[in-house]
């Protein structure tokens, strides 16, 4: 498998007691990959060390198979990044914006994809940009983006504050862009469920560490709640992973469980105990177990 | 349109009142001794005083050296002035090394500044082709056209470096008050001790930058837009 983003051991200080730490990420290339964790958990900085706006200082970083920050320019022509927060010439219009932005990629621009998407988001030529609202900057760094022919789109909390109907036009143009050109995304975002629709692959960072990384469809399936009763207090060879368990009536406990396949049913018998019950859980619950279970791990140390 | 030109332009709509209010200034700077109250039209009628217009051309030299400086501060600090935040995201984020981005930001600054000295050579020029003078006096267009763009470009080539001292920084504003901070601490001790008689720095680091060949030596001379 080849990756269009792999970092190894990345790291980075990045306030009092926070820092980014052993950060490894392996990102499919093709792949849709939610990069997901509760609000500063370390996202944004990440992403700045991937676009090359922070250095590193653990680490190494490949970007499309390109040394970052050593080889930084010959990823970033092939990268559409949408950051966190507006970040153009407030002064210019729309149109100029477009126009110097076709300028600094003028080898990958497609003026007509540009021009389309100018006419879909009903973005006004000559509006200056500090007087776009929020829908309409966020749609504009869209186009941008895409109108550059990216292999690669880094998106940060593309949607954040967003109304549904310009969340849901900014991801179909996304997604289109996508189904015609194959390119990798990798978006960011503490929308769970907005990256369930659309991702397949998902990584899980919190405070400044990777707890998960998975394909989206084995993350899901083998999600669950189980209901157990007469639990045993240890649970040494269990075939699957307990992100959290707790007692509800009498002898019956919960567990959020990972890696579940319903052959697993067996090691109930084994264990003496019983299993009463499988519930799925979506992808939100099991972001919030997740990250519940990696702070208990965490806390423990 | 390359992106030195696409820079270039957005650069000119960004800071236009800086470059429009430096031609302003050169022109009020020429027209100064000309339009006070007492002086109004007297040495196109052959009455002036020689002596009065040239003290009054002086306080004119003193708005180009201020317009000099403004000019390079202003386009240094246009660049500093977000770091990697904002606007700045958006330039390092484009496909480019950080020198070619760099000398691509110094280039448009220095573009600029040669635009107002453009300016100011036809001002000049305009001043010395229709202007009557006192006999013996003479307007120096190209020359004060030189000394200001120079001056304007040597602190430009100063103060650029600096703007780019945070390029990449987390804390933009944080770091860079520190900087001032520490830089303000520094002169102060300086001329602290200076005036305890404790060091003696001050007068030959003077004496070198602003002497013939010093780095500084530009910003002194004469910057009288009309002499003998």
């Amino acid at each position: 498998m080849s990756y269009a983003i792999e970092t190894r051991g990345l790291g980075r200080v990045l306030g009092k007691g926070f820092e980014l730490r052993d950060v490894n990420l392996n990102v499919p290339t093709g792949s849709i990959y939610g990069f997901l964790g509760a609000n500063g958990s370390g996202k944004t900085s990440t992403i700045r060390c991937l676009m090359g706006l922070l250095k590193a200082s653990a680490g190494s970083i490949r970007v499309l198979g390109a040394e970052v920050p050593q080889q930084l320019p010959s990823a970033l022509v092939r990268v559409g990044y949408v950051p966190e927060k507006l970040h153009l010439f407030e002064k210019l219009t729309v149109e100029e914006m477009i126009r110097f932005h076709s300028v600094a990629f003028e080898a990958r621009w497609d003026a007509e994809r540009g021009e389309a998407l100018r006419r879909e988001f009903r973005l006004r030529p000559d509006t200056k940009i500090q007087r776009l609202s929020k829908g309409e900057a966020g749609k504009l760094m869209m186009l941008l983006a895409l109108a550059q022919r990216p292999e690669l789109l880094i998106l940060d909390e593309p949607t954040d504050g967003l109304d549904p109907v310009v969340r849901r036009d900014v991801l179909s143009a996304v997604l289109d862009y996508v189904a015609d050109a194959g390119a990798t995304v990798f978006i960011s975002s503490h929308l769970v469920f907005e990256l369930e629709r659309i991702c397949d692959w998902v990584g899980v960072l919190d405070a400044g560490t990777i707890v998960a990384e998975l394909p989206m469809q084995v993350f899901k399936d083998g999600l669950k709640r189980l209901r157990v009763a007469s639990a045993p207090a240890q649970l040494p060879d269990a075939p699957f992973v307990v992100l959290g368990r707790h007692t509800t009536l009498g002898s019956v406990e919960e567990w959020v469980v990972r890696g579940w396949n319903p052959s697993m049913q067996q090691w109930f018998d084994g264990a003496s105990c019983e299993l009463r019950d499988v519930i799925d859980l979506d992808l939100e619950e099991g972001f919030v177990e997740l990250l519940r279970a990696a702070r208990r791990r965490e806390e423990g140390r | 349109m390359n992106l030195y030109l696409a820079l270039l332009r957005v650069q000119f709509g960004l800071t236009r009142p800086v470059w429009f209010g430096a031609v302003i200034a050169v022109i009020a700077a020429y027209a100064t001794p000309h339009l006070t109250p007492s002086t109004f039209g007297a040495w196109r009628e052959g009455g002036g005083d020689a002596g009065r217009l040239l003290s009054l051309s002086a306080v004119g030299g003193g708005i180009l050296i201020v317009t000099a400086l403004t000019m390079a501060f202003a386009a240094a600090a246009s660049w500093a002035e977000e770091g990697s935040r904002n606007r700045g995201v958006y330039l390092m984020a484009l496909p480019l090394e950080r020198w070619h981005l760099a000398a691509l930001e110094y280039a448009v600054a220095v573009t600029l500044i040669l635009g107002v000295g453009l300016a100011m050579l036809i001002i000049g020029g305009a001043y010395a082709m229709f202007v009557s003078l006192p006999p013996g006096l003479h307007a120096y267009p190209v020359a004060i056209a030189v000394r200001t763009t120079g001056a304007s470009l040597l602190v430009l080539s100063l103060m650029f470096p600096l703007s780019r001292l945070n390029v990449g920084a987390q804390q933009v504003t944080a770091r860079t008050t520190v900087m001032l901070l520490v830089a303000l601490a520094g002169l102060g001790l300086w001329v602290l001790l200076e005036s305890m008689g404790v060091v003696s720095i001050a007068r030959p680091v003077f004496r070198w930058a602003f002497s013939s060949g010093g780095p500084l030596h530009l910003w002194v001379g004469s910057w009288m837009l009309v002499d003998i």
